[in-house]
């Protein structure tokens, strides 16, 4: 029979808890956080994006709505209205934004 | 009953974005990686921070893992990796706060008395020494997996193992 190791039970002696939830959420808090700066970034550089597309394309957009006319801009403004009280009044009732953003998930 | 999911199972589940499946991993994992690096370090709050940023380091480079089901001895790596990049700052840091933190009530683990002696007799090993003889000779590891996780030779690690079991029994004063 093999013989017991004498350093063994130093070893056990000196060993962290198995399972430390204090810890785990301390992680988990980091892990969170990380993601929340790595989202943002990724969302601000997207909206940036955005932005500069639309100004990119502003001036046909523009010369676009002066074809169309005033009537049909006025219809376009109604329509837009219309559509914004309905969403808002969605809301109000179920407290469920219609509209989601998505989840960027790149870890 | 149903079996505890695999380390690549966890892996799989963590990568499509399960927080809970990555919480998994930090329980699984946190007790072995915790007790290496405060076998590296004077500090157990010092080695908890760096346990922290091990798994962080995993959870953002958790792609990049090639092999899921060798998680452990990856994360083992990363924690060795860190602790010796990070031993010198936060040889800079311990020394700063050193002033406050003596005026502090005594925080860190309770700890006994062969603990203690371990402690003591660990720190008079130079690091890699003590690395290695924390995974053989602390945690169980195979001289090649210690090998792999330390990123050294395996006759190196073999000769770590033993130089370091012998000077820390004699400074423990129990039989090689």
């Amino acid at each position: 029979m093999s013989q017991p190791d004498p350093l063994a039970d130093f070893f056990a002696a000196d060993t962290a808890p198995a399972v430390d939830r204090g810890f785990r959420m301390a992680v988990m808090e980091k892990v969170a956080a990380r993601r929340l700066r790595v989202e943002l970034v990724l969302r601000s550089l997207a909206t940036l994006l955005l932005l500069l597309g639309v100004a990119l394309v502003s001036p046909v957009l523009q010369r676009f709505a002066q074809l169309l006319g005033q009537d049909l801009s006025q219809v376009l403004l109604v329509m837009l209205v219309a559509g914004t009280v309905a969403y808002l009044g969605h809301f109000w009732l179920t407290r469920q934004p219609i509209l989601r953003l998505p989840r960027l998930r790149f870890f | 009953m149903s079996s505890p999911p695999t380390d690549a199972a966890l892996v799989a589940a963590a990568r499509s974005g399960s927080d809970a499946a990555f919480a998994r991993i930090v329980d699984r994992y946190q007790g072995p990686i915790r007790t290496f690096l405060r076998r590296l370090g004077p500090y157990d709050s010092d080695a908890d921070d760096l346990a922290q940023e091990t798994f962080l380091a995993g959870w953002t480079e958790l792609r990049g893992l090639r092999e899921p089901a060798r998680l452990k001895s990856w994360l083992f790596s990363i924690a060795w990796r860190k602790a010796k990049g990070e031993a010198r700052t936060m040889a800079r840091n311990r020394q700063r706060d050193h002033d406050w933190q003596d005026m502090r009530p005594d925080c860190e683990t309770p700890q006994t008395e062969h603990a203690i002696a371990l402690h003591q007799a660990l720190a008079q090993l130079p690091p890699d020494q003590r690395a290695a003889v924390s995974l053989c000779l602390g945690e169980g590891w195979t001289h090649a997996d210690a090998a792999g996780v330390l990123d050294m030779p395996l006759g190196t690690v073999k000769s770590h193992v033993l130089r370091g079991r012998t000077r820390l029994a004699e400074l423990l004063g129990v039989d090689s």
